[in-house]
């Protein structure tokens, strides 16, 4: 019985005192962002990486992924209770969530929610342990040419699950990519697109892209709209819903959970894609699809499932592959490199002690955010009812302060603000940034494979195609690709995101 | 032709330059260029080394890369001209004067930079110079929002070496707020009370999370009770929150209670310590160091 030699171990750090204490931060402060609309996880993560330089690598590792579930059981408080979405991956939620507190029953809303992202968080939690280790064995057999094919399939599938035009994703991804390529080349100690400036010659920091491109950019568009706000909170009264709401709901919290795992390990995927599919696939299944979009119980508990059970096993290709699947994982990527982890399958045998207590936390996460958010609820209730003007200068205050302390140098902090300019130029022209992230990410890191896999084979490039995992990957990539070409899938694609 | 979606326009442009812009610089000007320049005395640099398929050099990947974008830039901006989503030429407000003015004074900063050993006023002079180009560079686009609050992240980060932490963080607060501003008495008169007390908050974290040793956790350790330091910033912090909240409610600024000072100065606070950084990591000017 490995599997519970491993998760004891992980259950042996994840709950000593100071990582206990690492998660509760990181679980409180994603239920903020979460609640906050205007500052996600990209966001935060970003700002608290240069934080993590003094930390453990598992506790940091612990506080940043409390942060990105935490958000996921955050944004739909928001999003029930005012019609925002806190976070895009609830998006979806205040379709039907709005509507049930419209009808007086935000408490029953929020109560299911709640208690289905607690459900997906304990069975992801399971997968994880489960799926992680064969994984990581097959991906040790990865030669250059396998991780040069699986980062296109990563980037392809990346573009396909985005927002809004496909060929505006992919050419956000080779922007991405181009932009990673600045600084040093490492074979030829060329700086390339310096400019002189000897801060680039390290490479453009990716904190700055993040926090730029995701933090402010958000906080301007946020101030050009006007607050028009009608917040439920008188209403909220029973939170737990009825044993009649638990007989509607416990199927869409099972299906929930089983698409949204699904769906996060698969590259691109995460917590955003499976609150859409889970609310579309609750709709074709339920019996009284009319119901929706009126306040059905079935439509808040399958995408709340649904995207906690992503956002957790969207860590499963991070940890085998040392691939990210989403900007989220990039960054976390980053937390790793910062700490000189290389991400990859080796972390598992080598770093037994991180990999399973990072794991565990998840379970312990959870379970706090289950029992703080439901009494909490008041609290993050109120903070939403402070005015956007007073709340924004001093999230700004903490963007600005994190950003500079990377390097103690002002030039970080124009370099953000420059990435702010040109994430509100994203926003304006509906470009989404969350491929040119990943790109942005994996860029050194495709040329590095691409170089070895050609110098591998005399600069034959066929061996993309010769190597059957490679060939599989690079096939999959097409058909995904192909498939949303295909015009019946692509109307059926914009309606599922107009409908949202 | 005529052009129905501005957005996929733009977009169409802004790709084709990126990818070109990257592509030539990997590539280089052509070698008569070079040869040409060096007879009127100016140094041109060449592009990166190409290398070939199997020794790729520097510029190989970002050439390749720099191709595609500009060709799906372009199949973006034909887009814009068969698209049937009309949007109109006009996506955001662009004042392309302006970005010739911070480009030419950004030249001129650019050309003119002074050395170390320059006298101070001549600094000053030329950070503000840059500061001003940037400024204009910003202006450019978008709404008042955009470039008010991103010259504040500027400004931050340029003051806050000779003014400290301390100043530069009440500098932010308040320039930043401008957009979001209420032009009323009350408003005026709390901004800087507001900007005080995010400086507050700072200090409180930055003091506190150098305390690991402090006589003042001795005192507490004394009675039996082994605080850390982050929980008695916590503690003081909310603390702090609660003293707050009660002046809020007693002033009545408009459209904000006690209970959202109260919230906000948690939200704070937690953020402050999940940024406890042992002393934030690296040294940072807490009080202005220009009169030293």
């Amino acid at each position: 019985m490995e599997l519970f030699h491993n998760l004891a171990i992980g259950f042996q750090v994840a709950l000593s005192f100071q990582n206990i204490f690492y998660c509760l931060m990181g679980c409180l402060l994603g239920t903020l962002i979460g609640v906050l609309p205007g500052i996600g996880p990209v966001a935060t993560i970003a700002m608290l990486l240069p934080v993590t330089f003094t930390l453990n690598p598992t506790s940091a590792l612990i506080m940043l992924a409390g942060i990105y579930y935490g958000a996921q059981y955050g944004g739909s408080t928001t999003a029930i209770l005012v019609n925002i979405p806190g976070e895009s991956s609830s998006v979806v939620t205040c379709l039907d969530g709005y509507q049930m507190a419209r009808q007086g029953r935000a408490g029953p809303a929020l109560g299911i929610a709640a208690i289905g992202s607690f459900f997906a968080g304990c069975v992801a939690t399971v997968i994880i342990a489960l799926f992680a280790p064969p994984l990581a064995e097959v991906a040790l057999k990865f030669g250059p040419a396998e991780y040069f094919s699986l980062m296109v399939l990563g980037l392809i599938a990346a573009t396909v699950l985005a927002h809004g035009s496909l060929i505006k994703a992919i050419a956000m991804v080779i922007l991405g990519l181009l932009l990673g390529l600045v600084g040093t080349d490492v074979n030829s100690g060329v700086a390339r697109y310096s400019f002189g400036v000897s801060e680039l010659s390290d490479g453009i920091g990716f904190v700055s892209v993040a926090m730029g491109v995701f933090g402010f950019a958000e906080i301007i568009a946020n101030l050009e709209q006007k607050e028009q706000r009608e917040i439920f909170t008188k209403k909220v009264s029973n939170l737990l819903p009825s044993l009649q709401d638990f007989k509607d709901s416990w199927a869409s919290i099972l299906r929930g959970t089983a698409l949204g795992s699904f769906l996060g390990i698969l590259p691109g995927g995460g917590a955003l894609l499976a609150s859409f599919a889970a609310y579309t696939l609750e709709k074709k299944v339920s019996r009284n699809s009319a119901n929706f979009g009126k306040g059905a119980i079935q439509g808040v508990a399958a995408p709340e499932s649904a995207n906690n059970a992503g956002a957790q096993t969207s860590f499963i290709p991070l940890l085998t592959l040392g691939i990210p699947s989403n900007p989220v994982m990039a960054l976390m990527i980053g937390a790793m490199m910062i700490q000189g982890i290389a991400p990859g399958p080796q972390v598992m045998t080598e770093r037994p002690q991180l990999f399973w207590g990072m794991i565990a936390s998840m379970w312990v996460g959870n379970l706090m955010l289950v029992v703080l958010n439901l009494p909490l609820i008041g609290m993050w209730i109120k903070l939403l009812m402070v005015p956007y003007r007073i709340l924004y200068p001093a999230i700004l205050v903490f963007c600005c302060i994190g950003v500079y302390s990377i390097s103690n140098s002002p030039f970080d902090v124009m370099q953000t603000a420059a990435f702010g300019v040109v994430g509100y130029i994203f926003v304006k022209l509906e470009c989404e940034p969350a491929p040119l992230i990943l790109g942005f990410i994996l860029g050194p890191l495709m040329e590095e494979n691409l170089r070895r896999a050609m110098l591998l084979s005399r600069g034959d490039p066929l061996v993309f195609f010769q190597r059957p995992i490679s060939l599989t990957m690079l096939l999959i990539a097409g058909l995904l690709l192909a498939v949303v070409v295909a015009p019946t899938v692509r109307k059926k694609r914009e309606e599922a995101f107009v409908e949202a | 032709m005529k052009i129905t979606n501005g957005k996929d326009f733009w977009a169409g442009v802004m790709f084709i330059a990126f990818g070109l812009g990257f592509l030539l610089l990997a590539i280089g000007p052509p070698a008569f260029l070079v040869e040409l320049a060096k007879q009127f005395d100016y140094k041109l640099e060449y592009g990166y080394s190409m290398g070939n398929a199997v020794r790729m050099g520097p510029a190989y990947f970002p050439t390749v890369l720099g191709g595609i974008l500009a060709v799906l830039g372009a199949a973006v901006l034909f887009r814009g001209f068969v698209s049937k989503i009309s949007n109109p030429l006009a996506v955001f407000p662009f004042r392309g004067w302006l970005i010739v003015g911070g480009l030419v004074l950004g030249m001129i900063a650019f050309y003119t930079q002074p050395t170390r050993d320059a006298a101070m006023f001549a600094q000053i002079a030329h950070a503000l110079l840059a500061g001003v180009a940037i400024l204009l560079l910003f202006a450019a686009f978008g709404e008042r929002s955009l470039w008010v609050v991103l010259f504040a992240v500027v400004l931050f980060g340029y003051v806050l070496k000779p003014l400290g932490l301390v100043l530069a963080v009440f500098v932010l607060t308040i320039v930043s707020a401008v957009p979001g501003f209420i032009w009323t008495r009350k408003d005026f008169q709390m901004l800087p009370a507001y900007a005080a007390v995010g400086v507050l908050f700072t200090y409180l974290t930055l003091v506190v999370s150098s305390w690991i040793q402090h006589p003042v956790l001795a005192v507490f350790g004394a009675v039996g009770l082994n605080l850390p330091p982050v929980l008695v910033l916590l503690l003081l912090e909310i603390g702090l929150g609660g003293v707050l909240a009660f002046f809020a409610g007693r002033y009545k600024w408009p459209q904000i209670t006690a209970g959202h000072v109260a919230v906000l100065s948690f939200a704070l606070a937690v953020f402050s310590v999940a940024s406890f950084v042992h002393g934030l990591g690296l040294p940072m000017n807490v009080w202005p160091s220009l009169w030293e």
